[in-house]
């Protein structure tokens, strides 16, 4: 299945590609791939351009992909040193309706609506909870710059 | 939990009796059972145990059965489209309907047994059938939102519901989910529940106003989990 499938998205990205989302093949095999996201407007993140790596087993997409991060980014949902992220349909919540477009696309979204709740960066997460959203864009913006804008 | 077959083979209610021997609170309702019931089909209890009993008592009804495989068919030929007006991708579930039509075909030529659909229904084959069965669900939730949206409890709209309690391969079926499958498939089925509450066994039907040539399913429940069950 996961060939197969994974040959329909990459046919698929390419005929429909997502103006905000640059998918691709990372390597001759359909196991790894690349996206590079853009940061959301009107978040702290605008402008960037954020790479993601991708990993896809055999049993894909009955089992989740591995998402992270490749660009460092600041973000309560993120680990600022692994890259690791936290989304519900990563984890809990996947399912093989989902695609790796789709996937990218609540990337997109985790940029734009933080959440600040069981946070894999807990200075991110405490800016926030303590309601600090300047000290929060300010820091984010600062690394989007640094990490995202070269 | 890999290590029990999807859908069992068929085994007599009365070993409930066994299982429930050293259990006062369920005897009376087990004996209701044994009394009502001749075998039973047990489904592998990881999450997924509602969609692959129904789907599995619904293929069964149409093994070898040419007419009741073609009024399913006419009523399932759009389904994939459906599920596409509702925002899933074709390309994410189109081999899952396939899959689910290539079966009915399958299952229903002249000449195959229950064997038959038995022999078919692999892990893989399972998977495909439950993920379809849970897309149809939420596709249905979503079409109907209006409908169902007074009845969520924990969560905000039927999205978030269909996003949490469906479209993800381990979360159990409830109320809704069977109200909505079953609505879309149109095959009557009944849930029979045995829990410690007093009395016999309550059952509760679903589509059994159904106008397609099927006869009602029975699922006994147990908290958390749906077995096939068939009356005597």
């Amino acid at each position: 299945m996961a060939r197969n499938r994974l040959n329909k998205e990459w046919k698929e990205v390419q005929r429909n590609p997502d103006p905000d989302i640059l998918l691709e093949l990372d390597g001759d095999s359909f196991e790894q791939w690349r996206a590079v996201i853009n940061g959301p407007q009107e978040s702290p993140y605008e402008g960037g351009r954020f790479q993601l790596k991708i990993l896809c087993s055999a049993s894909y997409p009955y089992a989740a992909p591995q998402v992270s991060f490749e660009t460092k980014v600041f973000h309560p949902n993120v680990n600022f040193n692994t890259g690791e992220l936290c989304v519900d349909i990563l984890k809990t919540d996947w399912s093989p309706a989902w695609t790796l477009q789709y996937v990218c696309r609540a990337v997109v979204s985790l940029l734009r609506d933080p959440n600040a709740d069981s946070p894999l960066n807990c200075d991110a997460g405490n800016l926030l909870r303590s309601g600090d959203l300047r000290g929060f864009n300010s820091m984010a913006r600062m690394y989007t710059i640094e990490h995202a804008m070269s | 939990m890999e290590d029990q077959e999807a859908v069992g083979p068929p085994v007599p209610v009365a070993d409930l009796k066994v299982q429930y021997a050293e259990n006062p609170d369920f005897k009376q309702k087990v004996e209701f059972l044994v009394d009502r019931f001749q075998h039973m089909r047990r489904a592998r209890p990881d999450g997924s145990c509602f969609y692959r009993s129904y789907l599995f008592a619904i293929f069964e009804q149409m093994v070898g059965d040419k007419e009741r495989a073609l009024a399913f068919r006419e009523r399932q030929k759009d389904a994939l489209e459906f599920c596409l007006s509702v925002g899933y991708e074709r390309m994410a579930i189109e081999d899952f309907f396939d899959d689910f039509m290539e079966l009915l075909d399958a299952v229903s030529v002249e000449g195959a047994t229950r064997a038959t659909l038995e022999d078919l229904w692999t892990d893989e084959k399972d998977r495909y059938l439950v993920c379809w069965a849970r897309v149809l669900t939420s596709a249905y939730l979503k079409r109907h939102e209006q409908d169902f949206a007074c009845f969520l409890t924990a969560h905000s709209s039927v999205q978030q519901f269909c996003a949490q309690e469906v479209d993800p391969m381990t979360t159990e079926a409830d109320h809704l989910q069977i109200t909505a499958l079953s609505s879309q498939l149109q095959v009557p089925v009944t849930v029979v529940y045995l829990d410690r509450s007093e009395g016999s066994a309550a059952e509760h039907p679903f589509a059994h106003d159904s106008t397609l040539p099927f006869t009602p399913i029975h699922l006994l429940y147990r908290p958390g989990h749906y077995d096939l069950i068939y009356p005597k």
